[in-house]
């Protein structure tokens, strides 16, 4: 049962991609690029080309630590959606303590303590919007994304103010480089210690929820937070646990890619990483195996918006288009999603009894069988008659 | 006192594109819907404001082009989240996507450029920028900011004293019970999406067209998500959302006051955070005063119900 679901929304993934890979070679060959081109870059600087693989790898990474985090969150249903802004508070903190710390403690030492600094940051850019959500009713979306904005500004701030670089005279203001013995990653942005910390993190989130009680209770809170209230779940503190784990991994997210290939952050630096990155999770239908393989995809796909600009003239910001039309279609139920409901809705002869499963499941992508069975949501019509 | 006059001028100009934004969110969200992609309408509908523009020669022309185009998307994400039941946040964070994204596209394919694009026709400037004593406050205002009274006075005819207005607060409080009344929900909601659509059109074309008279990447730059805060922190009601859009207007004009005039020596982005974090500042007032008001979980999953 499990498998078949899985291979379902997996399928489902698959088709939503193809969608917006379709929609985004329509616009593109009506703006004067030739889709045939256009694919053939694609898979040369996603795959083919020389150094293509390692480009892909390396932009996968950053990718899959903030979107196994995303998956967290989600399946509480906690639309976090501030990924970016945590990936920067990442970034900035790990930055901070990477250039302050003396090498003299030893380069790997520092390097860890940046990374676990940077970890918290985001941490933090996380669960205070998450305190916000959980003891003020505040809109986390909104939340979170205004917390992103802000940061946006920090790192302008801190790459023209505190941690200038003395030596540049360029155009853009950028913060000094960190030393190479603080680096986790040569410049490349591949080492065998962060693909270690994915797969650490991929499987420690993977126990996390589905061999645990807080993953059990997230899995409860996502399908019906009043009846997980109901049944003794603590709510509030399983909510701002997740905004924390979400947070933690795009902090690491962020201070892998500043420690790593980057070494130093420019004023104005804007890897377009966080709506990406809830797509990733929802793309590897909130699941971590699948999270690892949409991040290799979406990698891909970044390493050859690279490409593209100097193959075929396409603007690096296309894969912001790809990314857009994806997720504007990639909840969309449609085909085997929808037709089974009606076919059983019918079969029973009763009235909309599955309406449970469409609710608190952000992007109802979720694997319903992957879970243990709620108990008897069929029972409880839950909070949501009252709707704002 | 002149710079009173300054001050009161940048107000209205940062208030313009978050209430045109905010007036048609109003809509969609008393019709249950999370329209969050109020952002990419926007970009979207200064890009085509700018592109008419060049085009055809007027602005005003442009305008109508915008909002011919954004009611087009509002009308595929209403088939998208309202007919295929996608999820409408994910669904309007990607309708953002393709703003940024498409208009960034479409500028290098259509105007060879990524830098701006300007366009010499630009709407009416009743009060020119040269004027002195209190109408300085109007200088340089485009026609658009002047159409702000009555937009407000009609949504609010709109919204509470129709039939229509009814039937959309219907559809999003109570689905059901509006079906059962023969209210055709998802009709009213396409309705209430096109409006949305059609207003963001302006609200973005007043950045383009209404007053940097260009188009440059990502210009909105989070106005859309401001618009979409004073929807929440307005609750739902329009002159509610006047207020609100007032509020985050006053903060975007102390962004623009202190980069002339120092607040307590505080760095520059410190001052530009400031519409942000008054955002998050009015969710926080909102969602202690009025506990009801603002949660996603509750609205989200409303088109579920629908």
């Amino acid at each position: 049962m499990s498998w078949r679901n899985g291979l379902g929304s997996a399928g489902r993934s698959g088709v939503a991609l193809l969608v917006g890979l379709a929609l985004a070679a329509i616009t593109f060959q009506a703006g004067g690029f030739s889709a045939g081109g256009t694919a053939s870059g694609v898979v040369t600087g996603a795959v083919t080309g020389s150094g293509s693989l390692a480009l892909t790898l390396r932009y996968a990474l950053p990718l899959a630590f903030i979107a196994i985090g995303v998956v967290v969150s989600f399946r509480g249903g906690f639309f976090n959606a501030g990924a970016q802004g945590q990936f920067y508070a990442g970034g900035i903190v790990s930055l901070y303590v990477g250039l302050t710390l003396p090498t003299s403690l030893g380069g790997p030492i520092v390097a860890f303590l940046a990374v676990l600094a940077g970890a918290v940051a985001g941490m933090v850019w996380s669960v205070v919007p998450g305190m916000l959500r959980v003891y003020f009713n505040v809109n986390e979306v909104i939340g979170t994304l205004m917390f992103s904005f802000i940061a946006e500004y920090l790192v302008t701030y801190i790459a023209v103010g505190p941690l200038k670089s003395s030596a540049g005279a360029g155009q853009v203001a950028v913060t000094s480089s960190v030393p190479a013995a603080v680096r986790v990653t040569p410049a490349s942005g591949i080492s065998a210690g962060v693909v270690l910390g994915v797969l650490l993190v991929g499987a420690a989130v993977w126990w996390l929820l589905r061999r645990t009680r807080f993953g059990f209770e997230i899995a409860l809170i996502g399908r019906n937070p009043i009846m997980a209230e109901v049944q003794g779940v603590e709510t509030r503190q399983i909510g701002l646990a997740t905004f924390a784990v979400t947070g933690f991994t795009a902090g690491l997210g962020g201070a892998i890619e500043i420690l790593g290939p980057l070494g130093s952050i420019s004023s104005g630096y804007d890897p377009n990483i966080g709506l990406t990155a809830i797509l990733v999770a929802l793309v590897g239908v909130l699941a971590v195996g699948g999270v690892l393989v949409a991040a290799l995809v979406f990698g891909g796909l970044t390493a050859a918006s690279l490409y593209l600009p100097i193959a075929t003239g396409l603007p690096s910001t296309s894969l912001v288009f790809l990314t857009g039309l994806v997720s504007f279609v990639v909840t969309a139920k449609v085909g085997w999603g929808r037709w089974p409901h009606g076919l059983l809705r019918r079969a029973r002869g009763g009235p909309d009894r599955h309406r449970d499963d469409e609710l608190p499941v952000p992007g109802g992508t979720r694997p319903a069988g992957e879970e243990p069975p709620p108990p008897a949501p069929a029972t409880s019509p839950g909070p949501v008659e009252t709707s704002v | 006192m002149n710079e009173v006059y300054t001050f009161v001028n940048s107000v209205l100009l940062g208030t313009t594109p978050i209430l045109w934004a905010a007036l048609g969110c109003l809509f969609a969200h008393r019709a249950g819907i999370y329209q969050l992609g109020l952002e990419g309408l926007m970009l979207i509908g200064a890009f085509a404001s700018i592109g008419g523009a060049v085009a055809f020669g007027s602005a005003w022309t442009g305008i109508l082009l915008a909002m011919a185009v954004c009611v087009l998307v509002s009308v595929v994400f209403w088939f998208v989240v309202v007919i295929l039941k996608a999820n409408a946040i994910i669904a309007g964070l990607g309708l953002v996507g393709i703003g940024v994204g498409g208009t960034s596209f479409l500028q290098g394919a259509i105007f060879h450029t990524s830098g701006a694009v300007s366009a010499r026709a630009i709407v009416g400037t009743p009060v020119s920028g040269t004027a002195t004593g209190p109408l300085s406050v109007l200088s340089s205002l485009s026609l658009l900011v002047y159409l702000l009274p009555v937009a407000a006075f009609v949504v609010w005819v709109v919204a509470r004293r129709t039939n229509f207005g009814l039937r959309v607060s219907a559809s999003g409080q109570y689905p059901f019970a509006a079906k059962a009344a023969g209210v055709r929900v998802r009709l009213v909601q396409l309705g209430a999406l096109c409006i949305t659509g059609a207003m963001c059109a302006v609200g973005g074309s007043q950045l383009s067209v209404g007053s940097l008279h260009a188009f440059s990447y990502d210009m909105t730059s989070g106005v859309g998500y401001v618009a979409f805060t004073a929807v929440l922190f307005g609750r739902e009601a329009p002159w509610g959302v006047v207020l609100a859009s007032f509020i985050f207007g006053i903060a975007t004009a102390l962004g623009i006051f202190s980069q002339i005039h120092a607040i307590f020596g505080l760095p520059l982005e410190f001052i530009q955070m400031m519409p942000y974090i008054v955002t998050v500042l009015a969710l926080w007032f909102a969602g202690w005063r009025w506990p009801q008001a603002g949660s996603a979980a509750e609205g989200a999953f409303a088109e579920l119900r629908g």
